[in-house]
Parts: C-alpha cells; sequence; structure tokens
C-alpha cells in the first residue's frame, strides 16, 4: 500500500517535471521565433548578395544564408531585441530561463544547422 | 501552504566608485507584504534585480528557508515584475497566459479574473497601461514561485487599478505568497504593507513609526 502510494507521488512529480519541460522548451521555442523574425529575412538578403561569388549558385547562397544565420545576422538580431523588447527577457527570467541560456541555445541550434548544411554538401560534392 | 522564509543579506553593490547598496539585510515570510520606500537612485530596482538573481553583485546572501540560491530566479522560487511591460508584444493574451503558466491549476484561475477574460483575443499593445500592468501582476501572482518582487507596481496608473492593485496584493498574501514592493507611492505601500523598510545612503532599516519617514527626510515634514 506504501509503496502504491509512493509510486503514484513520484508519477505526479513525473508529469509536473514532464510539463514544466514540455513549457521551457515552447517559451524557447517563442523566443526564438522573435528573434528569427528579424534573422531570416536578413540572412535571405546575405544568401542572395552571396550569389554573386563565383561558383554554384544554391551553394554560394546557402553558404552566405547559413554562415549569416548563426553568426552576423543572429547578432544583429539579438542587438535590436536587446534594445527594443529587452525588458521581454523578464517573461523568460520568471520562468527560469536566464538571457544567456536563450542566447546559447539560439547560437548552438543555428550553428549545428551549419555543420550539417556542411556535412551535406561535403559529401555532394 | 507551506510556510517559507526569504532572506536577503549581506547585499553589496558598487557603481563605479559608489557604493549603492552597503550590506542590506531584509526578510520576509509566507504571507508577508514588505514595502521599500526610498529616493529616487536609493537602489531599490537594483536590489531586487539582485534578489531576483539576475543583476550580479560581487557580495550577497540570498536565503529560502536556509537553503543559499545563488540565481533564485533559476529554481523559480522568486519571479520578479519589472517597472517597464514585460509580455511579448507580438502574442495574445490567452497565448501568453498557456506560455506562462504552465499549470492548468494556474491557466483555469486566472481564467476567473473579469480583466483577462475580457480581454483575451488582445496583444499587450492593444491594452491600457493599467489593464495591461494588473494583468501582469495577476499573471506574476499565479506563479508557482512563493516570493513575488513588485518594482514600482502602482508607477502611472489612475486611483481605481491602484485600489485593484491593493486587493490582488492583499488576497495573494493572504494565500500564502512572500511578496516585496518598491514604489514611491507611500500611502498605498503603508496600505498594504505588513513591514516597512527605507532604503537611504545604501542600507536598509525597518520603520517602526512613520513620522521616522519625515525625520529620514523621505518625506515633507507634516505630510504624515
Amino acid at each position: 500500500m506504501v509503496s502504491m502510494k509512493k509510486f503514484i507521488i513520484n508519477d505526479r512529480f513525473r508529469k509536473k517535471e514532464l510539463i514544466k519541460v514540455k513549457n521551457k522548451i515552447s517559451l524557447f521555442n517563442n523566443y526564438y521565433k522573435d528573434i528569427h523574425f528579424f534573422n531570416i529575412p536578413f540572412s535571405l538578403i546575405v544568401g542572395c548578395l552571396g550569389v554573386m561569388k563565383k561558383g554554384s549558385v544554391i551553394f554560394e547562397m546557402m553558404d552566405s544564408f547559413t554562415t549569416s544565420m548563426f553568426s552576423g545576422g543572429l547578432l544583429l538580431s539579438l542587438y535590436f531585441f536587446n534594445t527594443r523588447y529587452s525588458n521581454q527577457y523578464y517573461f523568460y527570467i520568471n520562468k527560469g530561463l536566464s538571457k544567456w541560456f536563450l542566447l546559447l541555445w539560439c547560437f548552438s541550434i543555428n550553428f549545428i544547422i551549419f555543420i550539417i548544411y556542411v556535412v551535406i554538401k561535403s559529401n555532394i560534392l | 501552504m507551506k510556510r517559507e522564509v526569504l532572506e536577503v543579506d549581506s547585499v553589496q553593490y558598487k557603481v563605479g566608485d559608489i557604493n549603492l547598496l552597503t550590506d542590506v539585510y531584509l526578510n520576509c515570510s509566507s504571507g508577508e507584504v514588505v514595502g521599500i520606500l526610498g529616493r529616487n537612485g536609493s537602489g531599490k530596482s537594483t536590489l531586487l534585480q539582485i534578489i531576483l538573481g539576475e543583476k550580479k553583485t560581487y557580495e550577497k546572501n540570498i536565503r529560502i528557508n536556509k537553503q543559499t540560491y545563488e540565481e533564485p530566479f533559476k529554481a523559480e522560487k522568486i519571479a520578479y515584475l519589472p517597472q517597464n511591460s514585460f509580455l511579448p508584444i507580438f502574442l495574445k493574451l490567452k497565448k501568453i497566459i498557456k506560455l506562462f503558466l504552465s499549470s492548468l491549476e494556474a491557466q483555469e484561475a486566472i481564467l476567473k479574473e473579469e480583466i483577462i477574460i475580457s480581454n483575451l483575443d488582445k496583444k499587450p499593445d492593444q491594452l491600457s497601461g493599467g489593464e495591461r500592468k494588473l494583468i501582469e501582476i495577476l499573471c506574476i501572482m499565479h506563479l508557482d514561485a512563493p516570493f513575488i518582487l513588485l518594482d514600482e507596481p502602482f508607477a502611472n496608473l489612475d486611483p481605481l487599478i491602484k485600489d485593484k492593485i491593493v486587493s490582488v496584493l492583499q488576497k495573494f498574501s493572504k494565500l500564502g505568497k512572500g511578496i516585496v514592493i518598491a514604489d514611491h507611492d507611500y500611502r498605498n505601500i503603508i496600505k498594504v504593507s505588513d513591514k516597512i523598510m527605507l532604503l537611504k545612503s545604501g542600507y536598509c532599516r525597518e520603520i517602526k513609526d512613520l513620522k521616522e519617514l519625515e525625520s529620514e527626510n523621505y518625506l515633507p515634514f507634516g505630510t504624515i
């Protein structure tokens, strides 16, 4: 009987923790979308400018686009978000997500996308 | 609700060579409202951000139930209402509530509030300053965090909204939330607080008699 009670309590605790983790993923997703509201159009422009380089049009465009997504485009987006909506960081801080956590995850995801692209490209060429 | 105690000890903070906070101590228990008064630039907001764990300083000790936390917000033990709106402006209120309040109980509880129901399909920039502040306070209060820090919740609001905020604070303190408020609206701070602290020259000390606010040069003589 006691072990059954313990199991129920542990199960409830696990479910609560799972909801919290899901919630944090949704929060990060929202921040990521806000940041990329500027980053994606900006990086697309950079990608289009990359076409001017000699070589395959698609690869040159993708090179510039993916590089901008984790470097210049991301930095500019973060700068604009910091200057215009810096108070919105408290929305995430109140849910236990620090500013550095959000910034690092944004960078990491975009960098992983870049690495995947480089691997795919090197396999094709 | 379990009785919890927040203790803020040895807080020091420098701006350049100036000591803004020198050895600040304050405590707050569940169900208690602590009001912090102090002149402009005395370090009220800085103190709240240090307690939250968002602002770094070289010396501080934040304890909740005798356990020390370097960044209490990461453990979701403390929530903070900043002076300016913190709600994402691209989202509708119903989406904000879903994101901000993870538990279904909290979502159901906040959806009983009239001001929330009538504005569910609006974005924060479609609300008046007073409505937005009241909604922000309700959202913060419905979080699981046992301690809430409010930075100037009464600033630039009409008297009716201020009264509503006072009743929200009284309701949630009765439900067991520990609340620390920093504001210049001394009348409402006096009305809602169980304990009043005055932050002056880097120190925080408890005000036992309201006349002290005059003798400490915070209020003009004859105000109280």
